[in-house]
């Protein structure tokens, strides 16, 4: 085209700086009004509603200061939905990290039609949350699947196994392990009991369901590993277990890093499960920072408090965003893939 | 290497063993790998085998694994039910005016343009402001549409024909800054504009043939919002991810850096605020409040904006030189490039989408609007009794994401490995 070779003087320099300018702004404009509504105006919203009492009935909000900050940390609800989370993340993060390292490994190592079992391993986890709380719901019935295993087990070394039902036991952890030498927890003390039966129930599903897509992230690392260094050593004379530990592992602090942070901040908002399964029960024990969150905002336990809920949003926020620094200082560190 | 192995081990233990050796070892890799893969498995197929049982099967102790009797009419009872809920005019319309706009949006982009006759026909300044206008006029004439189907509030009558308005004036700027012959863009524009209220028209009738409460109604609304909802997030996001990676304006650092920023806010911060925007903008209960928040995500742009920068640019020049508009580079050349990196970005979007239960179980909340996650979880909790109906509404939900898995394991599993970013 002829006036495409002809410079132009424009208020952005030639025509081409300026029609480059405007083809960006437009193709930007999508996405600067949706955020500026619906992230940033959201986000201001956010921070006046927690410094007020209102819900949508009672509009407009009145102002209270800081007082939903304060009752925020002295509920006892919400410091046991935070202990409730602590428990959560000291246990699921850690066996997810380690079962999901364990697949792709195994997975790794060269056998004929590993990408097969790799989607095979992944496909439980592309169905909703939902659908495999439902299918868990029933395999923790006291008639269920599970009793069922446990009982045919320890039948076959000739011991008795009395049927738990799982998502309705408020037993601590701890409060089983002490209770064979005479140790009692009362209720009160409930901080010392440990997560319920029905928390773990929760756990263990989670791991079932997350460890499989945490597999395909160490599996991308893994195949990251430069061939040459496994060649090397195996000229050395390395063996199959001295290349797993002494070139595999020291390769990936970094990914370990990168997943426990993420699991971390998936484990930390936990909701799906926990409206499906138990509501927060029993006697508060899976009670969640997310749905304690939703049950107050919309009222389900009382009248509806929205600027409570924002509040202890704001505490949640805070410790979700410390773990958020550490994964994006590491994405900006140049790993670029993850 | 593999030589002197051999001859080492030959001498203490004879080849036939080293063979012998390593090939139970591999046998024993095999079976630890499939015995994992049946473990993973067991709740679906269990469940699936539950799906066939009476009621009272299902729960019997001890638990059976396969049914006494296959009853395959389990499936037919739960989608045939009609769990009862009204179809409301709000939803129905809603789901055909976010079908419309999205068909008219993508079909006047794809359309508008030709290669030819730059210049010719019609002056730009008349050009314009008859695109103007009729987009103003696609705007009203949502509102209208909405106020003649039902009696809507004023609010939405606003906030839905200004979104209308907002998008049509984006889509002409588009092609304006292209060149474009106007007689073809404004005919484009009628064109695209008439198909758009033919497929308003359409989903709604479909939306209200499939009824108030039941599945088939609940598998509409879920498809429909996933799809829309995916290939708009891909189309705007690879827009703002072409601006990032390719065209340089003033700002552009700062822009990202604001673009990193939003990534990381939690969603549970912004959840109730949310809503009650929705609430006030009386979009609780339509299509609206999951589509038009959501056109855009900043994941999807950071990920596409990742994936433009290890693309060579030389194409594009040759085409700018050629005097291709950066419409047209953008969308003749770097979406064809982009293209394995657009399915994983969709197949992400469209499962989240799916997936989703929390913002959909805040929004959609009338029986009519409900979709699969929302509808299986009030379900559960009314018919705690229907073991083998609830099994059977899972594996309904379960068997859309599987499929598609199937065939697109690939992108799923690279999307996987981007996904980490979402945080």
């Amino acid at each position: 085209m002829a006036e495409v070779s002809k410079p132009r003087r424009t208020l952005f320099g030639s025509e081409r700086a300026r029609d480059e300018a405007l083809t960006a702004y437009l193709f930007l404009s999508p996405y600067l009004l949706v955020t500026l509504v619906f992230t940033i105006g959201v986000l201001l919203f956010a921070v006046y509603v927690s410094f007020t009492e209102f819900n949508l009935f009672t509009w407009p909000p009145t102002w209270v200061g800081l007082e939903n900050y304060k009752e925020a940390l002295t509920d006892r609800r919400f410091i046991r939905s935070l202990v409730n989370a602590v428990w959560y993340v000291i246990i699921v993060v850690p066996a997810q990290t380690t079962l999901a390292l364990f697949l792709a490994v195994l997975i790794n190592s060269k056998v004929r039609g590993s990408n097969f079992y790799r989607s095979i391993y992944y496909a439980p986890s592309v169905t909703s949350s939902v659908v495999i709380s439902l299918i868990f719901w029933w395999l923790y019935l006291k008639t269920g699947y599970l009793n069922f295993g446990i009982t045919e087990a320890l039948g076959a070394v000739g011991r008795e196994w009395a049927a738990i039902e799982w998502l309705n036991d408020p037993r601590g952890l701890f409060q089983l392990l002490l209770g064979p030498f005479g140790v009692e927890i009362s209720f009160d003390l409930w901080y010392l009991r440990g997560p319920s039966i029905t928390w773990m129930a929760i756990m263990f599903q989670n791991i079932f369901t997350t460890a499989p897509t945490f597999m395909i992230m160490f599996l991308a690392a893994l195949q990251d590993v430069p061939p040459t260094l496994y060649e090397a050593s195996a000229i050395d004379g390395a063996n199959r277990r001295h290349r797993f530990f002494r070139i595999t592992i020291p390769m990936l602090p970094p990914v370990i890093l990168f997943i426990v942070v993420l699991g971390t901040i998936g484990t930390w908002q936990v909701f799906d499960q926990i409206k499906i399964l138990t509501s927060g029960g029993p006697l508060n024990t899976t009670l969640t920072p997310v749905y304690l969150i939703y049950v107050e905002a919309l009222g389900t336990s009382g009248p509806p408090r929205m600027g409570f809920a924002g509040a202890m949003a704001f505490f949640l926020a805070v410790i979700i965003f410390v773990f958020t620094l550490i994964q994006r200082r590491y994405i900006e560190s140049g790993t670029e893939a993850y | 290497m593999a030589t002197t192995k051999t001859l080492q081990t030959s001498k203490s233990l004879g080849i036939g063993a080293e063979v012998l050796r390593r090939r139970i070892g591999r046998a024993f890799l095999y079976i630890l790998l499939s015995a994992i893969a049946i473990i993973l498995f067991t709740p679906f197929i269990l469940a699936f085998f539950g799906t066939f049982k009476t009621n009272a099967e299902v729960i019997a102790w001890p638990p059976s694994i396969l049914p006494e009797e296959w009853l395959v009419e389990n499936w037919a009872e739960l989608w045939n039910t009609d769990f009862g809920g009204l179809p409301r005019p709000e939803g129905a319309t809603s789901l055909g005016l976010m079908a419309g706009l999205f068909s008219f949006f993508v079909v006047f982009l794809l359309t508008g343009l030709t290669g030819e006759e730059v210049g010719k026909g019609i002056p730009r300044r008349i050009g314009l402001s008859v695109s103007i206008l009729l987009a103003v006029l696609a705007g009203l004439g949502s509102a209208a549409y909405l106020s003649l189907r039902f009696n809507p509030h004023t609010i939405m009558l606003w906030t839905v024909g200004i979104s209308v308005t907002i998008f049509s004036l984006i889509a002409v700027g588009i092609l304006a800054i292209s060149r474009p012959d106007w007689r073809r863009v404004i005919l484009s524009m009628l064109g695209s504009l008439a198909l758009g209220l033919v497929v308003t028209l359409v989903f709604e009738f479909l939306a209200n043939t499939a009824g108030g409460g039941r599945f088939i109604r609940w598998m509409y609304n879920i498809s429909l919002l996933s799809i829309i909802r995916a290939v708009t997030m891909l189309i705007f996001s690879s827009m703002a991810a072409y601006a990032f990676s390719r065209l340089k304006f003033p700002g552009k650092g700062l822009l990202f850096g604001f673009l990193l920023a939003t990534m990381m806010i939690p969603g549970a911060l912004t959840l109730i605020p949310k809503y009650v925007v929705i609430a006030k903008l009386k979009w609780v209960n339509t299509a609206y409040s999951l589509i038009i928040p959501s056109v855009v995500d900043a994941f999807g742009i950071f990920m596409l904006t990742q994936f433009l920068k290890g693309v060579p640019v030389e194409l594009e020049e040759a085409a700018y030189i050629d005097g291709a508009s950066f419409f047209q580079i953008y969308k003749d050349v770097v979406l064809p490039l982009a293209k394995p990196a657009l399915l994983t970005l969709f197949i992400i979007q469209f499962q989240g989408m799916w997936n989703n239960f929390l913002d959909a179980l805040l929004y959609l909340n009338t029986p009519d609007m409900w979709v699969l996650n929302v509808a299986l979880s009030v379900f559960q909790q009314q018919y705690r009794t229907a073991w083998n109906l609830i099994l059977v509404g899972a594996m309904i939900n379960a068997v859309v994401p599987l499929t598609i898995f199937f065939f697109f394991s690939r992108y799923y599993i690279e999307g996987v490995s981007y996904s980490g970013l979402k945080g």
